[in-house]
């Protein structure tokens, strides 16, 4: 199916068939650009804060609110040229912001590599957790996302006694670095790791 | 030479490096060490390689590597 437009937060292309799963209001996906299907009905998607114009409201949706016109006016090439400018903005907006994504995330795996060495970041490689051992002689199973499993010692791996739930305040670290965190915390200050995370069965 | 790293989501990885002989370098990171910690971020001197970090509350232009954290919730 033919792309009528992208997503602004992520410059993903979205199709008809997705105009319509929103229309349903089956995911949060917004925009600010107005979307255009060739064949049938002109439809313009607009985020709340800007001013309509035109055309009888269809209906309004968390966020958007989506209006039909019957008509549109050709586009002037001066307003071709800007919409253009806008788009490619955007476009290379997107590109340095997922650059910088992942320029962060290697900074963090090299920090991760350094803390933790090459046997215990081949093992995160291959298995996707680290085994940390906390002052009590509790193991600790720690990978990205807040559920950390907990051991009674290092030759008791084949029963949990519990999962703890934890994140960091602000969760937009990327995954090494969370892993870093939870590592340090968990060595230099187990008391609080518990006491701060919350407590379930395993 | 000494390196911090404070694992900041807002403003990215901020990394310093300092020399302790250096008092310029080793002002500039304990400025940024105490704003760290104002912040609620909590310090760690590592030695790295699975070796154990420890808790800091002070800033010592002697340890070679400090990495700060931001402050954990229950989830």
């Amino acid at each position: 199916m033919a792309t009528i437009g992208t997503y602004p937060a992520t410059g993903d292309a979205f199709t008809r068939a997705d105009v319509q799963q929103d229309e349903k209001g089956t995911t949060n996906a917004t925009w600010t650009i107005w979307a255009e299907e060739s064949t049938a009905r002109t439809f313009y998607y607009w985020s709340s804060d800007q001013e309509i114009s035109g055309g009888p409201t269809l209906d309004v949706y968390p966020g958007r609110t989506v209006v039909q016109k019957q008509e549109r006016e050709p586009e002037s090439e001066e307003d071709k040229l800007a919409r253009e400018k806008s788009e490619e903005e955007a476009r290379l907006a997107h590109e340095e912001e997922k650059r910088k994504e992942e320029e962060a995330e290697h900074k963090a795996k090299v920090l991760l590599l350094e803390l933790i060495g090459r046997v215990d970041y081949k093992k995160f490689c291959r298995a996707g957790y680290v085994d940390v051992e906390g002052n009590s002689g509790k193991i600790f199973r720690i990978k990205p996302g807040a559920m950390t499993k907990v051991f009674a010692g290092k030759d008791k791996l084949d029963v949990a006694l519990e999962s703890l739930c934890i994140a960091m305040r602000d969760r937009d670290l990327p995954e090494a670095d969370e892993m870093v965190w939870k590592k340090l915390m968990i060595e230099s200050d187990e008391k609080a790791f518990v006491e701060v995370a919350n407590h379930f069965d395993p | 030479m000494g390196r911090l790293s404070v694992l900041d989501p807002k403003k990215g990885d901020i990394k310093l490096i300092w020399d302790s002989e250096n008092e310029d370098e080793v002002e500039l990171a304990e400025k940024q060490f105490k704003d760290a910690l104002k912040k609620k971020f909590t310090a760690y001197a590592v030695k790295g390689k699975g070796k154990k970090g420890e808790k800091l509350e002070e800033f010592d232009p002697d340890i070679e590597r400090i990495i700060m954290v931001p402050p954990a919730v229950g989830a």
